[in-house]
Order: structure tokens, then sequence, then C-alpha cells
């Protein structure tokens, strides 16, 4: 397999099993930093659980996962977000009675206000942090065009919102590298536009994404670099057109 | 006259007892209106901050004959400011403190559970603490007997009115102050971020958030606030016994009834709430002269107390479970006041 | 004393596991702890003797009278109550439950006071075996109606559930019901039928548990179940939540190891009372290592990740500390 430069995130032989049952089966991939990175694969070919692996929210049995040269396999996954990774939820998991403002204000790292002795004590340096998240945090809205839902209960929002608001809340942690699991799924036609324009014009800024998709037009014409998985593992990896026409990938898909 | 000073005196005495009360449901509020973390346990930290303030409070008492004795301190040890001995305020936050490191050590293992486990381990906790180890222990606890001859901090000698109202004082302040603190953190982003963890703790974990040590600074510092309410009602209670007389099952219940009554998150409305146990207590004592109650009536009105607050329960949670005082927006707000440039 | 103590504890484990059987339906079908099941068995206790001095009957016919009864009254809680929960998580249930468990006990504090009553059944002697207890060198001995009764009652009913469960129309959708209720649902199953029906079940079991602890203490008061319900829950976790035969094996596991400390505790001088320690002790292990109870997996603790948790929980301890202070 071919690889173009040092990879931000590699995972190197990782495993894990459910009661005998390899989900992940020693499964070696990178991902290059700047880029879009699909990951396709039928159902139940091991993608939402390797998302989990990298996410800390399982530790592998086997493996390791490097990011930048520094391993993260078997951290607990705030860990993992604060070096740098994000994962965004297939299902959006917004915290209902908050709102679209404070859903993107308590995700951002590190707010000496979130610490009960500074909050009690009230340092004006912790109001002032607050303010600054509550700037950047508008400036993420605006971005995502939700600004004007700001003040709403996150549970009044629609689905296609609430799939931006999850993009969103993911970008308040300034994350090197964000899973976004399914993104797309559930959007209408012009909102998926909306948010591929949007996840584009981050790459361009050097965000890193990988990504589930089913959507074989949004992974060929989107993607920068698509892998391939088959029963916990990688079978191709390279461009969306050499994917696209590779023999082993054209084998999983309709052989089931 | 004898009579209005009569009142003051029940009034006042019924006041502290709201007072404690409404220290508990403030921490219950923190612990489970804001953090959703289900103590049942109540009855152990309560307990253990009352045993510890009645220790710090009393001299020593050795095991006599039939009698079991108690840790305690010689009061001589401790000056007084004021006129009042500085052993009070020691007592105070001893509990305080005794009852945080005992939820530290219950939090370990069990702060990782679902709701409906930790609410299992955490009766299991507040059954061995109080039942087993309290209640066996003579010697250092008082055993079955418990510790009396627990002082207050203001004492009139016979005009008791004025020793049940300064206490009454006393508490109130306690309340007032811890309100006006709790209403603060959780108006902060600390607040903010124990809300993202109640409702979806997994999606603050994948935000980041360090969701153990956020449950664990609630129920700590929850638990010790209940500490500090069992040091005021030891000293109210002038002594303190083991179950089945006082910190059972039955008053950590009765603590949530209080919280979901008043509105779980909604520290206004519990502490309105927090009159309705003491009353029922009150209710139960005085109805036997108030309505000339006669025998089996006048022994079993206690149970029924304990009837409507089951009653209470099951029908708040089936047709108001938001309780009377829904909880309101906590938007983080700056306060009036900060401190540092 | 040991073999004594393990008899001891198998005649325990026998009310035990009638209790904890009930509990674990309703955890499996109705996802919540009910805490008022110890309540109920109380309930059941009473009723026994009220329907045995009010019919002037045996009390065969008390225990089957309230058997009947307490699984109708559980019938009526699902009606006015539980039904009007579903969906709501496990919590508001288990609140329900608590208000539940105070109107059930004081209710009976207020009918029957708060002495402790006893069946009238005179107490026959004890049967002393031929076998020797190494540990006291006294004679093995059993009770028949405090131990012998419980025993057999208890090992008929488990029988009869494990056939219920295992072989009945009902049983198979009890089962289903609690693996997916929406997948239960979907394949034709009465959903509401087969709660109802589990509410059945667990109330009389509740009954005929509460009975036969009252028979193995030979006397009944208000507290009589709520005093077990922690050792239930024991039970009920140790076996694997929603899993009745799980419970079976809990049931034993709790009540041999509880009944295994007294010999230990006269030996090294320690107050009989801290007794409550073992169940409690073994409940916040499983709790730890093993969340999903010990049914479904092969038994005993395997040891490798039984040490990995072990040092995962010392790692925890020690930075608990630093975490506290955020």
């Amino acid at each position: 397999m071919t690889s173009d430069g040092i990879p931000i995130l590699s995972t190197d032989g990782i495993t894990k099993a459910f009661g005998g049952i390899r989900a992940v089966d020693r499964c070696s991939l990178a991902i290059q930093p700047g880029k879009i990175t699909g990951l396709i694969g039928p159902n139940g070919a091991g993608k939402t659980t390797l998302f989990n692996l990298i996410a800390g929210l399982y530790a592998p049995d086997e493996g390791t996962i490097t990011l930048r040269g520094e391993r993260i396999d078997g951290r607990p996954p705030f860990e993992i977000v604060q070096k740098g990774v994000v994962k965004t939820f297939q299902i959006p998991r917004e915290f209902r009675n908050l709102t679209v403002l404070e859903n993107l204000m308590v995700a951002y790292p590190g707010h000496p206000g979130e610490r009960p002795l500074s909050a009690l004590i009230g340092w004006k340096r912790v109001w002032d942090r607050e303010e600054e998240v509550r700037k950047k945090a508008l400036d993420i809205l605006s971005l995502v065009e939700l600004d004007q839902l700001s003040d709403a209960n996150a549970s009044d929002l629609s689905g296609g919102q609430k799939k931006l608001l999850e993009l969103a809340r993911s970008l308040m942690v300034d994350p090197k590298v964000i899973l976004l699991d399914e993104p797309l799924a559930g959007v209408n036609p012009t909102l998926t536009g909306k948010l591929l324009g949007i996840i584009e014009g981050l790459r361009d800024r050097k965000s890193t994404f990988f990504m589930i998709e089913h959507d074989m037009d949004v992974v060929m014409n989107r993607c920068d670099r698509v892998i391939a998985m088959h029963q916990g593992r990688p079978i191709a990896e390279g461009a969306p057109e050499e994917v696209r026409h590779n023999e082993l990938v054209m084998e999983a898909y309709l052989g089931g | 006259m004898v009579e209005a000073v009569g009142i003051v005196a029940d009034v006042a005495s019924f006041g502290a007892l709201v007072g404690i009360f409404a220290m508990l449901a403030l921490a219950l509020n923190l612990q489970w209106g804001k953090t959703g973390l289900f103590n049942a346990g109540i009855a152990a930290f309560w307990g253990l901050g009352a045993y510890t303030a009645s220790m710090v409070v009393t001299n020593p008492v050795p095991t006599a004959l039939a009698r079991p004795g108690h840790w305690g301190i010689d009061q001589a040890a401790f000056p007084a400011v004021f006129g009042v001995s500085t052993s009070f305020t020691v007592a105070i936050i001893l509990a305080a403190i005794a009852a945080g490191v005992l939820a530290f050590f219950i939090a370990i293992p069990t702060m990782r559970l679902r709701a409906d486990y930790f609410a299992i381990a955490t009766l299991g906790f507040a059954e061995i603490v109080m039942n087993v180890f309290v209640k066996n222990l003579p010697g250092i606890t008082g055993g079955v007997e418990g510790i009396g001859g627990v002082p207050q901090p203001f004492e009139f000698g016979a005009e008791g009115w004025k020793t049940n109202l300064s206490y009454f004082l006393l508490v109130a302040s306690v309340v007032v102050v811890l309100f006006f603190l709790l209403e603060r953190l959780v108006r902060s982003p600390w607040g903010r971020v124990l809300q993202a963890v109640r409702e979806d703790e997994d999606a603050a974990q994948a935000l980041g958030k360090d969701t153990f040590s956020l449950k664990l600074q609630s129920f700590v510092l929850g638990a010790g606030i209940m500490g500090l309410s069992g040091a005021f009602f030891a000293f109210w209670l002038r002594g303190v016994s083991p179950p089945p007389n006082s910190f059972t099952a039955a008053d950590t219940f009765a603590v949530w009834v209080i919280v979901i009554i008043g509105g779980s998150g909604n520290n206004r409305g519990v502490l309105a709430g927090a009159f309705v146990v003491p009353f029922l207590e009150y209710f139960s004592v005085r109805a036997k002269s108030w309505f000339d109650l006669q025998e089996p009536l006048a022994s079993q009105i206690f149970y029924f107390r304990l009837i409507a607050i089951g009653v209470v329960l099951i029908l708040l949670i089936m047709w108001r479970p938001q309780g009377i005082f829904p909880e309101p927006k906590h938007v983080a707000k700056r306060p009036r006041w900060v401190i540092g440039r | 004393m040991v073999l004594q103590a393990l008899l001891n504890g198998l005649v325990e484990a026998s009310v035990i596991v009638l209790a904890a059987m009930g509990l674990s339906l309703i955890y499996g079908v109705k996802k919540f702890p009910n805490f008022a099941h110890g309540d109920m068995m109380t309930v059941g206790a009473y009723f026994a003797l009220w329907a045995t001095s009010t019919l002037r009957a045996g009390i065969v016919v008390g225990l089957i009278a309230s058997i009947i009864f307490v699984a109708i009254l559980a019938v009526v809680f699902e009606l006015l109550v539980f039904s009007r929960l579903e969906g709501r998580g496990p919590v508001a249930p288990l609140i329900a439950s608590v208000g539940l468990a105070l109107i059930l006990q004081n209710a009976l504090r207020v009918a029957y006071g708060t002495g402790q009553l006893t069946y009238g059944v005179p107490l026959p002697d004890s049967w002393v075996s031929g076998v020797t207890d190494p540990l006291t060198g006294q004679l093995v001995w059993i009770n028949p109606l405090q131990g012998v009764v419980p025993l057999v009652f208890a090992a008929v009913v488990v029988a009869l559930i494990t056939f219920i469960l295992q072989y009945t129309k009902l049983g198979k959708a009890m089962r289903a019901t609690s693996d997916n209720a929406d997948l239960a649902r979907v394949t034709g199953i009465d959903v509401r039928l087969v709660r109802y029906a589990t509410w059945a079940l667990s109330g009389a079991l509740a009954a005929a548990g509460g009975v036969m602890l009252g028979f193995r203490v030979n006397g009944i008061q208000p507290l009589l179940g709520s005093s077990v319900l922690l050792l239930v829950f024991a039970a009920v976790i140790l076996g694997g939540i929603g899993s009745p035969y799980g419970a079976m094996l809990g049931a034993l596991v709790i009540s041999i190891a509880q009944n295994l400390f007294f010999p230990f505790a006269v030996l090294t001088d320690t107050p009989v009372q801290f007794v409550l320690i073992v169940p409690f002790g073994i409940m916040v292990l499983v709790l730890l290592l093993r969340p999903q109870g010990l049914a479904g997996r092969p038994l005993g603790f395997d040891l490798p990740p039984l040490r990995a948790e072990l040092r995962k929980l010392a790692e925890s301890v020690s930075h608990s500390w630093r975490r506290l202070r955020g």
C-alpha cells in the first residue's frame, strides 16, 4: 500500500474481539494530514468499532494507535480528545436542555471555570475566558450557519441541524483529526452540500478528516483518499479511483 | 406571655429542623438535580457528620459496665471566643470533611455505575456504615446508645426560647450562605459542564470532559454539605443515636421527597420543599395533643406520616416529575463581583 | 461449624433464592430494581397469618392464599403505577418503588403494630444427624420447620419456575421480552400481558419467600422482608441482573459465604454483626469487576482480566485524589 508523507494518525495491528468475534482484526492503516480520508466497507466490516478504538471508547486487545508519533491506545477518551482526536456520533448526541450556544461553549477544552474552586471564587480571568469562549462559539456557529438559533434549546433543532451542531461542537476543541461517523446519513441534499462545503473549507485550512460514509458519490468526488475495510481490516487504500476499481473491494461488496 | 415564649421556642426549633433538611436537599440537588447521581446513601453522610461533630464537642466517655462509651475531645482544649467554644467551628468543619472523605472512598468503586446500580451500591454502603460499623463499635461511637449530652453553641439556660431562636438564626444564615454559593456554582461553567454530564455522559466524554472527576467533585462536595447538615442536626437533637432511631433509609428518602417535590435542579424549589418533611414530623408529634388523639391512633400517626411520604413520592413521579418548581435555565452568568484583575 | 455453616447457608439460600428470582424477573422485564420487593415479602408473610386465622385453616392454606393475594397485588401495582412509568428509564420506577415500600411497610405497622408475631405452628425438635462437624466436634443438626420446610419448598418452586421459563409459551415470551422488548413486540408477543404475568409471578415468589422467611426466623415483623433486601440484591447482582438462573447461583454463593463468616468471626473475635459486610462486599466486587454478573460467562473469575481490573482499580485510587481537584 502506498503512502505519501508522514501520517498524522496510524494504527498498527489493532484487534478488538467481542465474545470471540474479531470486530477489528489486526488492522493497520495510516491517515495523512490535511486530507479527507473516506472509510468504506460493507456492514459489519468493523468501521464504527475502529472509530471507537481510536477515540478511546474501547481499548484494543492488541496493537497500537499513534497520533503524531505518540501512542494514544488505552488512554481514556477525554485524554485522547485533549490530544486532538475528536469523534462525532452517528446519531447526534446533543445536550438536550442546553442551548445551541451552550452546547458549543461546554465543549471548550480546559476552561478554568470548570474547576469547582475557580468557579466558586469567580476569578476575573475565569469570566474573561468565558467571554472568549462565547466569541469562539459564536464564530463557529456562524460558520455552520446556526447563529440564528444560538439561544434555542438543542432539543428543538431538526435532525439535519443537529448534525451541524454535532460537527460545530467538535470544532470547539480545535481538533487535529476529526472522526466523522456517517455525518451525512439522514441529511437532505441541500444540507449535505453545505456540510461538505464546511468540511472541505476546514480541510483547506489544514484540518484532517477521517469519515465513514456510505454514499459512493460523496466518497468518490469529495474524499482525497479512501480506505476500504472488510472483516475487520483494510483491504484497499489509495485514491478514490484506485479503490473503486480494486477487485477485492468489489468482491467484498458483492460477495457480502 | 409564657405561652408566646413557648411558641417562639417551638417555631424556632421547627425552623432549625427545616434548615437542616434544606442543607441536605441543596446537597442532593447538586448531586442528583445537577449531576444525575442517584445517591441513596444520604443517611450515612448525614450520620457520619453528626457523629463526628458530637465527638468533637463532647468529652470522651470510657466504656463502663453496661454503658458503651464513645470518643471525644477534652473540651478544655478549645478556647472560647465571645463566650462560644471554638469546638463548634472545628466540629462543623470536621463533620463536612469526614463525610466528604467517606464519599470519596465510596465513589471510587461506584462512580462508573449506571444510576440504578449506583443507587443500590450507595444504599448498601450507607447500611454498612451506619448499621454495621457505627452501631457495633462501642467505645468509639457509643454503640447502640449513641452519644448524649451534646451542647448547642448558644446556651441561655432557663430561657429556652433564646437558645432555640439563636440556633435557628445560625442555621438559617448557614442555609442562606450555602444557597448563594451553590447558585453561584451552578451558574458557572462548572455547573454547565455538570449538566452536560447529566444529560449525556458519553457525549461529554467524547468532547474531552473528564466525567469521572466532575462527578466525583459533585458527589464529594454534596456529601460534605450533608456532613455539615449532620453536625447541625446533632446539636439540634443534643445527641445522636444509631439506626433504627436516626440515620435510616427513611431519612434518605425523605430528602428525596423534598427534592422531587421542590423540583430537582431548582435550588429555590427545594428550599420550599424542605418545609414538607419537618412539617410532617412536627405534625405527627403535635397532632396527639392538638386533636386529642387516643391510642392506638396516637402512635400510629408516625406511620401515617411515612405512608404520606410514600404516596406523595408516587403521585409526583407519575404526574409531576419535574416537581412544583421546574428546573430554571441556568445560563452561566458572570456574577456581580469577581476577584482579580 | 464448617459443615453446619454450609447446611445453614443452603437453607438460607433457599429463602433468598425465592426472593431473588422474583426480583430478577422484574429487573429483567421491567428494567428497574424494585425496592418494594422486600416489603412485598413482608406483606406475604402477614397475609398468610391473616388468612390462617380468618379462615381457621392450616398454614398451607395460608401460604397458598398469600401467594395468590400478593400476585394480584403486584398486578395492581403494575396497573396503577408502573405501567404508566414505562419508557421513562430506570429511575422513575425506582423512586416509585421506594414510595411503595414506605407505604407497604408502614401500613403493616398500622395494622399489626411493630411486635413480633408467629404463625402459631409449634417449633418441632431439631433433627440431629450422626455426622460430627470437624471444627466444633458437635453433631450437625437441622430443624424440620426452620430448615427442611424452606429447603424442600424452595426446591419445588425453583423446579416449577425453571419449567415455566424454559418450556411454556409464557416463559419463552418473558425471556424474549427481557432480552429485547421491541423485538418481542414485533414478533407478535403481547408485551403488556407478559409484564402483568411477570409481576404476578414476582409477587407470588415474594409471598412464598416471605412466608418461608417467617418460618426460618420463626416470627414475622414489619421489617422482615426489607431486612434481607440488600442480601437479595447482592444475590441478583452476583447472578447477573435479569437472569433468574443466575439469581439461584447468586443466592447460594451469598448465603453460604455469609454463613461461613460466623465460624470465622468466632475464630477471629470479630463482632458477628459485621456479617452484612460479606454479601455487600461480594456485591461491590461484582459490580466493579463484572457488571454483567456471573451468568452467561464461564463460571469463576478467570485470573488475567481480574488482575487487570485490580490494577486498574489501584490506578484509579491513586489518580482520583489528583482528579478531585480538577
